[in-house]
């Protein structure tokens, strides 16, 4: 009895531990959209957003890249290679400008050409305030590359994908 | 004697449905039927609805001002998507383009096709050479762009309100394989 009692708290221990890594674990394609999000957090400044938490963001946005990240965006001559330390550097001076911004990714897709590797597409639109009270609002398509480096993923490259030609 | 008793189901039933009856001019109506029909026909709609929305009519919000005046900011619309199933877009046509996704769209108008010259000088469009006619272009424009030819598998797009500097205006070559629909009315 004792033993028929302890194989069947066994079964239902390996079935939970089962469960939980089918239905609970994170998948890699969840992992990159957790970091595209948070992208889009760090960048996002809300109205009367205190220094303390600028400060936070410009620190936590830097974990999001590997150690060289390439960017090639069509404005405010952003394109180059970057450090982390760079893009921290660059959120807090370009936060400077305006009163509030928000940036939003639509319609996200996911590839994986290999284990290591994610191709990451999606629209990504900026809406914000300048500190002259202009109001601005831009849409792109972005095309991100991420890689698993040391177990999490990285932003490695990030590009405009060009959907009107002058 | 008594009443034979009614089963519980068919007593929630009516229930449920005496608590949802109204009576509209003398006539009984209800607002839904709990009946195995009821649902058929609930699952049905829905499906419909889902495919029709979906995939034939989406409703779209126009945010920005770009194709003023003929669409207004912050208007309301439905992309009609079946017209492009079986033909390719024509000239003077206003289209629904997508990004990445269908979730943000773009909104402009065909003024040239695949293998036409397109330019502009001092706000007046000219496809190979030729004015084009534009009434729906009311806002004073002074553009000018030197000519450049469409390629193939694109046409070129432009909104309306052209009364803004040319580099502030989202216009070019568009992908046809991007354009799914266009604004119901």
């Amino acid at each position: 009895m004792v033993k028929r009692t302890g194989l069947m708290i066994l079964l239902l221990a390996v079935l939970g531990a089962g469960g939980w890594y089918f239905f609970l674990r994170s998948t890699d394609r969840e992992k990159v959209l957790g970091r595209l999000s948070d992208l889009a957090e760090y960048v996002t400044k809300a109205p009367g957003e205190k220094g303390t938490g600028l400060l936070l963001k410009s620190q936590l946005i830097g974990r999001l890249f590997a150690d060289h990240c390439e960017i090639s965006v069509d404005f405010h001559n952003l394109s180059g290679t970057y450090t982390p330390e760079e893009l921290g550097a660059n959120l807090v001076r370009s936060r400077q400008f305006v009163e509030t911004i928000q940036l939003s990714f639509y319609d996200p897709s996911v590839r994986f050409p290999q284990p290591d590797t994610a191709l990451l597409d999606t629209t990504g639109q900026v809406l914000g305030k300048a500190k002259n009270g202009d109001r601005f609002r831009e849409v792109r398509e972005l095309a991100f590359t991420l890689k698993k480096i040391d177990g999490k993923w990285r932003f490695t490259a990030c590009r405009i994908r060009e959907v009107l030609r002058k | 004697m008594k009443a034979p008793r009614k089963n519980t189901s068919e007593k929630t039933t009516l229930l449920a449905g005496n608590f949802l009856r109204r009576r509209t001019g003398g006539t009984r109506f209800r607002w839904f039927d709990f009946s195995r029909k009821g649902w058929i026909r609930l699952l049905l709609v829905a499906v419909a609805a889902w495919l029709f929305f979906g995939y034939v009519a989406r409703p779209v919000y126009i945010d920005g001002g770009s194709m003023l005046p003929t669409y207004s900011d912050r208007g309301v619309n439905f992309c009609w998507m079946p017209i492009f199933w079986f033909r390719s877009p024509h000239r003077g046509q206003i289209v629904i383009a997508r990004y990445a996704g269908e979730r943000v769209m773009l909104l402009k108008r065909v003024v040239a096709l695949a293998g036409e010259e397109v330019e502009f000088r001092d706000g007046q469009l000219l496809v190979n050479g030729k004015e084009v006619k534009e009434p729906y272009v009311v806002l004073p424009c002074n553009w000018n762009l030197p000519p450049r030819r469409v390629d193939d598998g694109y046409v070129y797009v432009v909104g309306d309100n052209r009364n803004m500097p040319i580099e502030n205006h989202k216009f070019g070559q568009l992908a046809v394989s991007r354009i799914i629909g266009v604004p119901l009315w």
